[in-house]
């Protein structure tokens, strides 16, 4: 195998059906933006108002006035707050390179894998295949792959090797838990076998990863993550 | 002479029929009928019986107990135009601010009977003239009133990702003629719309206009339900601002969602105070 791309291709977007609860915040909010404050490293820092990548905005509205000479006054109060998922994640490499001398079944703790959230997300793949002679001519012209998760420092048992094409269209939900919200990591085992009669030449597939966040805020721009423009 | 029955009174209080009834007595109509009985029993006592006498007591009496209870119910007052100053000019108030009721201003036999005076019982401001030669009282009862603005009454958070958010979340101005308690009650975190077992900790801040983030004195959610103010004002103080503060704390552990909590804020004048302002003519 000479190349294989790992390419995570973040949020794609699809909205889930999901029923809201209590009184959800509208948008475009009513009412007016306000400075927002962060946190950070034990000091506050502006985030300013109107900007769309803030990791945070605040609208206040419903204001109120009485003129009266009744002894109680009743101000009814809400604290709204939306939270939209956010992903982490990380991978030790989007490229894998073989180099063989000889043929024979080689396996490879390839990547590391490190996902968190803070609601359910989808793995899935696309592209994978068994590694395609690159150049013309040739007596066998492809590499078998296979691939597996697993978390041991040996290579997995044999029924744990998935076929590099049978990864395609398999869907890996991870439900939202607490391991997730504070990260899972995985390693993705990859397996090739050679055989005597591939030529000596470069063989080589490309591949997608996609990560699925399964529930995106009305009020997020689900191309970029942020804040979708007010108007 | 002339008691004065000034009282404040609030909507639905019962203070008005303590007052009413007070003023029943003490407005002098029952004790003048006693009065004048007495007064005309010292004259006719050496011409009738004891019993004769007795007997037209109590006639006389009856007739006068039935007649000042009907003439109070037709005494209600008059009530007048008022006219409320705006700017330079006066303008014809039709904004109930102030009512202002005259009584029956003087009898014309000058036994005291007629001098009957008072506040009526939904009026912010009475008077009680009587003829010249006599005291002339004139009696204003200025109810407690409230005026108050708050520039929102709903926050909302967008939150993209964890950390802890502050923000000033709205200004509360009252003005009153009296102290105001601000109460502070249903304050808690903010709770997860699907998984009520989840919450987003939520913190309040009340401080005067203009502080710094870094010096609000945060409060949590729970604590902030007794953090009440009493708000006390003067003539060099005739309106109070506060802004109140929010701060959230988004971590990790929040799942995407709705979170909310729902509280009230109470305004309740504190003092009753009787404010009546007698003048007395010489």
């Amino acid at each position: 195998m000479r190349k294989l791309l790992l390419a995570l291709v973040g949020m794609t977007l699809l909205i889930p059906a999901f029923a809201w609860a209590g009184d959800p915040s509208p948008w475009p909010p009513v009412g007016a933006e306000v400075e927002v404050f962060k946190l950070i490293s034990g000091n506050w820092v502006s985030l300013g108002a109107g900007n769309i990548g803030a990791d945070a905005r605040a609208f206040t509205s419903k204001p109120l006035a009485g003129d009266s000479n009744q002894k109680y006054w009743y101000i009814p109060f809400e604290n709204h707050a939306s939270v939209a998922q956010w992903v982490s994640w990380a991978i030790t490499g989007t490229r894998w390179d073989w180099f063989v001398r000889k043929p024979g079944c080689y396996a490879a703790d390839c990547i590391g894998f490190f996902i968190a959230s803070n609601y359910s997300v989808d793995i899935l793949y696309s592209g994978f295949d068994d590694l395609v002679y690159q150049d013309t001519g040739g007596v066998t012209l492809t590499i078998p792959v296979w691939y597996a998760v697993w978390g041991l420092g040996t290579p997995p048992p044999d029924s744990l090797w998935i076929p590099a094409a049978s990864l395609n269209g398999l869907d890996i939900f991870i439900p939202d838990s607490k391991d997730l919200h504070y990260g899972i990591s995985h390693k993705l085992w990859n397996k090739i076998c050679t055989v005597p009669s591939n030529s000596a030449c470069e063989y080589e597939d490309d591949a997608w990863v996609v990560i699925e966040l399964k529930r995106i805020k009305i009020w997020i721009d689900p191309q970029t993550g942020y804040f979708k423009p007010l108007s | 002479m002339i008691l004065s029955t000034g009282k404040v009174c609030v909507a639905g209080c019962q203070e008005k029929v303590l007052s009413s009834i007070w003023y029943l007595w003490t407005g002098s109509n029952l004790a003048r009928i006693f009065k004048v009985l007495w007064h005309f029993s010292s004259s006719l006592a050496g011409v009738f019986s004891i019993r004769r006498l007795a007997s037209l007591w109590l006639t006389f009496f009856l007739v006068m107990v039935t007649f000042d209870l009907a003439f109070s119910q037709s005494t209600q007052g008059e009530e007048k135009q008022v006219w409320k100053r705006q700017g330079n000019k006066w303008r014809i108030d039709n904004s109930n601010g102030a009512t202002f009721t005259v009584f029956d201003p003087k009898s014309s036999d000058g036994t005291g009977f007629g001098l009957a005076a008072g506040v009526s019982s939904s009026s912010s401001a009475g008077v009680l003239g009587e003829a010249t030669g006599v005291d002339l009282t004139a009696t204003t009862t200025i109810e407690p009133w409230i005026h108050f603005s708050i520039t929102a009454t709903r926050l909302d958070w967008f939150v993209r990702k964890p950390g802890t958010y502050a923000m000033r979340g709205a200004s509360l101005t009252v003005s009153s003629n009296s102290a105001v308690l601000v109460d502070f009650e249903g304050f808690a975190n903010l709770v997860n719309q699907e998984d009520p077992a989840q919450s987003i900790g939520a913190y309040y801040g009340v401080e005067q206009p203009g502080m710094a983030t870094g010096l609000v004195n945060w409060i949590t959610a729970s604590n902030f339900n007794s953090s009440d103010r009493l708000l006390i004002f003067s003539e060099g103080s005739p309106s109070k601002t506060l802004d109140l503060w929010n701060m959230i704390s988004v971590s990790q552990s929040n799942s995407s969602c709705e979170y909310e909590d729902e509280a009230v804020i109470t305004l309740s004048i504190q003092v009753l105070t009787v404010f009546v302002e007698n003048q007395k003519s010489d």
